[in-house]
């Protein structure tokens, strides 16, 4: 691996020490005196300038990126994540958990991170019950007990209401905790 | 924010009839779980936040602006299924310039017979113009372009490392993770891209 090395300069110096001490101006007396750590210095100064201003330079991609890139993605979604409402009628799992998600994000001081639902079996009469295991960020000094506790009934209301499963039961973790008044709510 | 942050103070508990906060304001690691439970509007968000990063690694390591757009497409649409195996052992960052970088890497490999001196890579359509006096832009531009073309000519591992190091900041060890070469390769790798730079950049002048 020598070729990956950095060659020492005529006096013994690093030659990348050198640079990366004129980078953070911790140059030593040697370093100030030495005819061939200033050359390498000199080279950091011609440089410098240059790459401040290209590293400056802002660069965006046109927004067609983005689209082909969500359109790509929609494409992929495995069709076989569906949840059976009735006979012949499907909901998408992502879609349901992100109708869930929605349910914690709107109760404030808590947001949900992963929403699983899982459908265990089949059920000829309706829709088989469902079990949800959610994991939320919660803002730090909320009643963690009682707020979870409302998180499950809020949950299985909307699995009736609004995605039109029963949920027989909801695990809730709650991962992490964030402050407002550090801007870590973002 | 973990809970053992020290900045923590009390906050009341959770008022009623709060709107949910809209995507752009929520926090990455948040995003990124969605994502892996196959949230495709948290991804994209994910995507939106990273996109200017990835495409200026892409655009100075591949030079061609049609290239580095196939690149980020690509890479975007990699971390999207890739997305399940990210753990959060390192920064969502770093695992987005990784991906992107291989990505680059296999452009150039299929690219080697004919390394094209780039046409498009003064400042354009894509960039936003700098300022000051019409000349002074011009010589600056210039410059900006003899050090693109004298990047161009650098082997790609070299272009790599310089990019991530100059461009975007990063330290030894990140550059290590995102290159998958070991620290002593990247700073050896790093002071040769930076030696030949100033070298032709001595020439132009």
């Amino acid at each position: 691996m020598a070729v990956e090395q950095v060659e020492p300069l005529a006096c013994g110096r690093d030659a990348a020490d050198v640079w990366e001490h004129a980078e953070a101006g911790t140059l030593d007396e040697h370093e100030l005196s030495c005819p061939h750590c200033r050359s390498a210095q000199a080279d950091h100064d011609r440089l410098g300038g240059l790459v401040t201003r290209m590293a400056a330079e802002q660069l965006r991609p046109p927004p067609s990126v983005l689209e082909q890139v969500i359109g790509a993605v929609v494409a992929d979604l495995r069709p076989h994540e569906l949840l059976v409402l009735g006979p012949d009628a499907w909901l998408g799992r992502p879609t349901a958990e992100a109708a869930l998600r929605h349910v914690v994000d709107s109760m404030g001081g808590l947001r949900a991170r992963h929403c699983r639902i899982e459908q265990r079996r089949h059920s000829e009469a309706g829709p088989a019950p469902v079990w949800v295991r959610m994991t939320v960020t919660a803002r730090f000094g909320v009643d963690l007990a009682s707020v979870t506790a409302r998180v499950r009934q809020m949950v299985v209301s909307a699995g009736e209401r609004t995605i039109g499963i029963p949920i027989a039961g909801v695990d809730i973790h709650v991962e992490d905790l964030w402050d407002d008044a550090v801007g870590a709510g973002r | 924010m973990q809970a053992t942050d020290p900045a923590y103070r009390a906050h009341p508990g959770p008022g009623p009839g709060r709107l949910a906060p809209a995507r752009a304001e929520l926090d990455e690691q948040t995003l990124v779980a969605r994502a892996q439970d196959g949230d495709v509007h948290s991804f994209a968000e994910l995507a939106r936040r990273h996109q200017d990063a990835l495409i200026r690694v892409a655009f100075r390591v591949l030079g061609q602006r049609s290239d580095a757009e196939d690149a980020l497409q690509d890479a975007l649409i990699d971390a999207w299924r890739k997305i399940g195996t990210f753990r959060g052992d390192a920064a969502f960052s770093t695992w987005m310039y990784r991906i992107v970088t291989n990505r680059c890497t296999a452009v150039m490999r299929r690219n080697r017979p004919t390394v094209p001196l780039p046409d498009d890579d003064a400042p354009g359509a894509t960039l936003v113009a700098g300022s000051g006096s019409p000349e002074r832009a011009a010589e600056v531009d210039a410059e900006l372009a003899a050090l693109s073309r004298a990047l161009a000519d650098l082997p790609g591992d070299q272009r790599t490392c310089w990019v991530l190091r100059e461009l975007e900041g990063l330290g030894y060890a990140e550059i290590s993770h995102i290159t998958g070469a070991s620290e002593t390769a990247v700073r050896g790798r790093l002071h040769r891209a930076r030696t030949a730079l100033a070298e032709r950049m001595r020439a132009w002048r």
